[in-house]
């Protein structure tokens, strides 16, 4: 006879970077249900945004997230400039193609790294953080930021690339593709990683869709959602397919996002191959009017932001859905049934960004 | 035997990582590391006080005081493009670790007639 127990699973535990608190419900070792506690790190930044200058807020709005902090401010910006209805120039929209998916390569880095901690694996740990490096540094010399780079404004870009500087980012993305992929391999056929994900944190594709999950979640189920394939920006002027795997298990996660990464540095090539000569910035002056809704694809998947134009350069309601927040109904799906020690596995697996979830 | 090739290269390569701080890394040109101020020019015209979205800056005209608080600045930049005498500038290196943080205070004597900073709206 078994008895059940209910374990607080953090909201301080090794595999949390952020606090979340998952109690879980366990009969002997076999988790049987998964009640999450959120709300440790709200900073209440859509009502800082709302008492705030609309053109000081994307500063704020790239500090929602301490990594995919780029694509934030592109989706603000592209908020307000379709409120104040200005063009941005060709040159602009490469450019932010190019640091966009560079923030997805350092972000999906980031996480593989994790994970094989997560499952014990350190040293591929170290190497995954090590050509991650590179990424970063790519975003320093071309941003002048490690990660907050503060380059995307209203309008367009606050730098350009120059012609020296573009070559030099063609060589350096080759160079990451080839030493990512010299270590690749195990996140696909190591015996170990596979003992340890397999079949594990299984999402069925028709639960997939019906709790909304987003991003390399949704698409580890065996679905081509990604919203790039609505074409906003340059994505539409690219050569594009999204990454898709049938397994629905963290290895398929794994596998998804090990893919993204050489497909991402794929775009990154195309872009500054094509990128088109002319102005990276068009001034604006007018008042906001009306309201916008804007989605984007971060590293995590989907995410949406409402604006609402005040009176007076200020915003009367600012709201964003990070995808960490859609993707933890599937999680709750996930849990039921796995076995204790795999449960950092699986909640790693949906790449959890709490501070981005509870903004 | 898949991380073989990785495992050799790590062998025979030299370190990636450095002994900080007795081994430093040159910044990158176009690093945005900390807000250089040359005070010379100044007009306290407020632009980069009404730009700036950390608000480090404290200006007060009519007393002639300009306060820079470093460590509320977040180097965006923005105060930067706004200051129509440029005295400001990103400097590509980082600041030095401080045992105190001091914020900085100029005296300044304003002029007669500030022009308010230019009308564009960007940032």
């Amino acid at each position: 006879m078994s008895f059940r127990t209910i374990i607080p699973f953090g909201p301080q535990h090794p595999v949390f970077p952020e606090p979340i608190q998952l109690k879980l419900a366990v009969e002997d070792e076999k988790v049987v249900e998964a009640i999450p506690g959120l709300g440790y790190v709200h900073r209440g930044l859509e009502k800082g945004a709302e008492l705030n200058d609309y053109v000081k807020n994307i500063y704020l709005a790239e500090r929602v997230c301490g990594i995919c902090s780029f694509i934030h401010s592109w989706t603000y910006c592209s908020c307000i400039e379709t409120l104040l209805q200005v063009e941005v120039p060709p040159r602009a929209e490469f450019l932010r193609l190019v640091f966009s998916e560079l923030s997805r390569v350092h972000s999906h880095l980031l996480w593989l790294g994790l994970y094989a901690d997560a499952f014990g694996f350190e040293s591929l740990f170290m190497q995954c953080w090590r050509v991650r490096e590179r990424s970063l540094d790519m975003q320093e010399a071309g941003g002048g930021g490690r990660v907050i780079l503060s380059t995307c404004t209203i309008g367009g870009m606050r730098k350009d690339l120059d012609e020296d500087m573009r070559r030099a980012f063609i060589k350096e993305v080759a160079e990451i593709r080839r030493d990512f992929q010299q270590i690749m391999t195990p996140f696909f056929e190591d015996y170990s990683i596979k003992k340890r994900t397999v079949g594990i944190g299984v999402l069925t594709k028709e639960d997939a869709q019906s709790l909304g999950a987003v991003g390399p979640v949704l698409r580890a189920s065996g679905v081509a959602g990604d919203t790039r394939l609505l074409g906003y920006g340059p994505y539409r002027e690219v050569d594009f397919e999204p990454v898709v795997e049938a397994g629905g298990d963290c290895h398929s996660r794994g596998k998804v996002r090990v893919r993204e990464v050489l497909r991402a540095l794929d775009l990154i090539t195309q872009a500054l191959e094509r990128l088109p000569e002319g102005e990276i910035k068009t001034n604006f002056r007018g008042k906001l009017n009306g309201e916008v809704f804007q989605r984007m694809e971060q590293p995590r998947g989907e995410m949406l932001y409402y604006v609402k134009a005040g009176s007076n350069r200020s915003l009367d309601r600012f709201r964003i859905r990070t995808p960490t927040f859609a993707n933890i109904p599937p999680l709750l799906k996930m849990l039921p049934g796995c076995d204790l020690a795999d449960v950092p596995v699986i909640v790693l697996s949906i790449d959890p960004c709490i501070s981005c979830a509870e903004r | 035997m898949q991380m073989l090739a990785t495992v050799l290269n790590n062998l025979f390569k030299r370190p990636v990582t450095r002994e900080y701080p007795y081994r430093y890394r040159e910044p990158f040109r176009s690093s945005k590391g900390r807000l250089v101020l040359d005070m010379r020019e100044c007009i306290m015209c407020t632009a980069c006080e009404k730009r700036c979205p950390a608000g480090a800056f404290e200006i007060k005209r009519k007393e002639g005081l300009f306060k820079f608080d470093p460590y509320s600045c977040v180097v965006c930049g923005a105060c930067v493009e706004a200051c129509p005498k440029k005295c400001l500038d990103v400097d590509s290196d980082w600041r030095k670790p401080v045992g105190e943080m001091r914020t900085e205070i100029w005296h300044i004597e304003p002029p007669a007639k500030v022009k308010s900073p230019a009308g564009a709206e960007t940032p």
